[in-house]
């Protein structure tokens, strides 16, 4: 890599290496995991930097690695990560005023009970406010599969409150 | 409306509550109670996503990025030696030493077995075993003689180099030699024009062996050099053409090759019996 380069990889680090981590956080729910998969994205930019396409953004690009990385761990650490039983004594005051706290265990949770791809959907278009067409862009799938990805990720959250809501009724 | 249409356009609803799909989607809810505890659940879950707070990063993420990229590109130009000494780099190394050493034998004893053969068996004829072999007929006759007779080995040697059977004995127990490298050296002399006593030293202190030492002396090493010229077993008859015609001119030729054969053996003998008792006298 030329010197140049080096330094605008530094600045690209120095931009996006919290958007990554934030992604994911959210995507593996774990703090260590999450730095460890920031650092692999990171280096597989690195690798590859040379081939980035100006016209394209970076920021989709960091995304798509990263999203690409965890899955990888996700896949490597199925037993540890797999979709999980809701937890109900998070969404036992969901009527009531949030916290910070709250909130931050709540998506967690919400999105520790879907599977790896609904729980990429609905972080990218809930939490990062991407479009569909950008999702299905950064995914590499069709934008008909995102939207019924989508579609039914809420039904599994809908579904899990459901569930919640009649345990805390019996 | 299906409630899986209608479920489909709740975020369409809650982005645009004016649009178009919003009024058809209001208006299932409102007919259908599942639908619209569904809705009601799905605000309070947008509401939260759109309050959650990023996760913050750990401090100096950048940086620890940046020395974990460091490190292991370091990590990944380790010297040429490790990369050797890897498993599979190892195996493929001894795969290749193998096929060359095997592709070399094969050649050596089935496409060219004359070649890889011929510097053991014609060159080292003189004197030793190989001399059974039907190229040194002449060496042969000579072992035979020595082993029965070793005056007329000596005698033979003499006979054919035109010098006395005494130089041949001085040289022989000077040069710790037998009767067989003895007539090898003179007949490599006799076609090189060097000196006897510089091919024995050649042979004997330098440990060279015969088929070296022809090469040396620009001579073919898988020729048989056992007889000045043709072989002709008990005889010396240098000046004789396969038809038995003497030329006069070929036999004084032999005869001064010969003569000066012989003094420049009995002229190295004595500088090697001078040097005998230099070396005593300084002992």
């Amino acid at each position: 890599m030329k010197p140049e380069q080096v330094e605008s990889f530094r600045k690209v680090v120095f931009e996006y290496a919290d958007y990554a981590y934030r992604v994911a956080y959210r995507l593996l729910a774990n703090a260590d995991d999450a730095r460890d998969a920031v650092q692999e994205t990171f280096i597989k930019l690195y690798r590859n930097f040379e081939k980035y396409d100006q016209r394209k953004s970076m920021k989709n690009w960091i995304c798509t690695i990263a999203i690409n990385t965890c899955r990888d761990m996700f896949r490597s650490r199925k037993r540890l990560y797999e979709a999980q039983e809701f937890n109900d004594d998070v969404m036992s005051d969901s009527g009531k005023a949030s916290t910070w706290i709250e909130n931050r265990i709540f998506t967690e949770e919400l999105l520790r009970s879907l599977d790896f791809k609904y729980r990429t959907v609905i972080t990218l278009f809930y939490l990062e406010q991407k479009s569909v067409e950008e999702i299905a862009y950064m995914l590499k799938r069709p934008k008909t599969l995102v939207k019924v990805w989508l579609h039914r990720a809420r039904n599994q959250i809908l579904k899990n409150i459901a569930q919640m809501e009649g345990v805390g009724k019996n | 409306m299906k409630c899986r249409n209608a479920r489909n356009l709740f975020d369409e609803m809650l982005m645009r509550p004016d649009g178009p799909d919003a009024a058809v989607v209001r208006a299932h809810i409102a007919s259908c109670a599942s639908c619209q505890y569904a809705f009601s659940q799905w605000q309070v879950v947008v509401a939260r996503f759109g309050q959650d707070p990023a996760p913050r990063a750990p401090e100096n993420m950048a940086e620890q990025v940046l020395s974990e990229i460091a490190r292991r590109t370091e990590g990944a130009r380790e010297p040429a030696l490790h990369r050797i000494t890897r498993p599979a780099f190892a195996g493929l190394l001894m795969a290749c030493i193998c096929a060359l050493a095997g592709g070399a034998f094969v050649y050596m004893r089935v496409i060219r077995p004359e070649q890889s053969r011929a510097p053991h068996s014609a060159v080292a004829a003189p004197g030793i075993p190989a001399a059974q072999e039907t190229s040194a007929p002449a060496v042969t006759a000579l072992v035979a003689q020595e082993d029965g007779d070793a005056g007329l080995a000596a005698a033979t040697v003499a006979g054919r180099f035109h010098v006395s059977a005494d130089s041949i004995e001085k040289l022989r127990s000077l040069y710790r030699i037998g009767y067989g490298g003895i007539n090898h050296a003179f007949a490599l002399a006799f076609h090189s024009g060097k000196s006897v006593d510089e091919i024995l030293i050649m042979r004997t202190a330098h440990k060279d062996g015969w088929g070296l030492i022809a090469r040396k002396l620009g001579l073919d090493p898988g020729r048989d050099y056992s007889v000045p010229e043709k072989p002709s077993v008990g005889t010396f008859q240098p000046a004789l053409n396969a038809g038995g015609h003497a030329e006069a001119a070929d036999m004084n030729k032999a005869d001064r090759m010969a003569d000066r054969l012989d003094k420049r053996a009995e002229q190295m003998m004595e500088k090697a019996e001078k040097r005998a008792l230099r070396e005593r006298g300084r002992n």
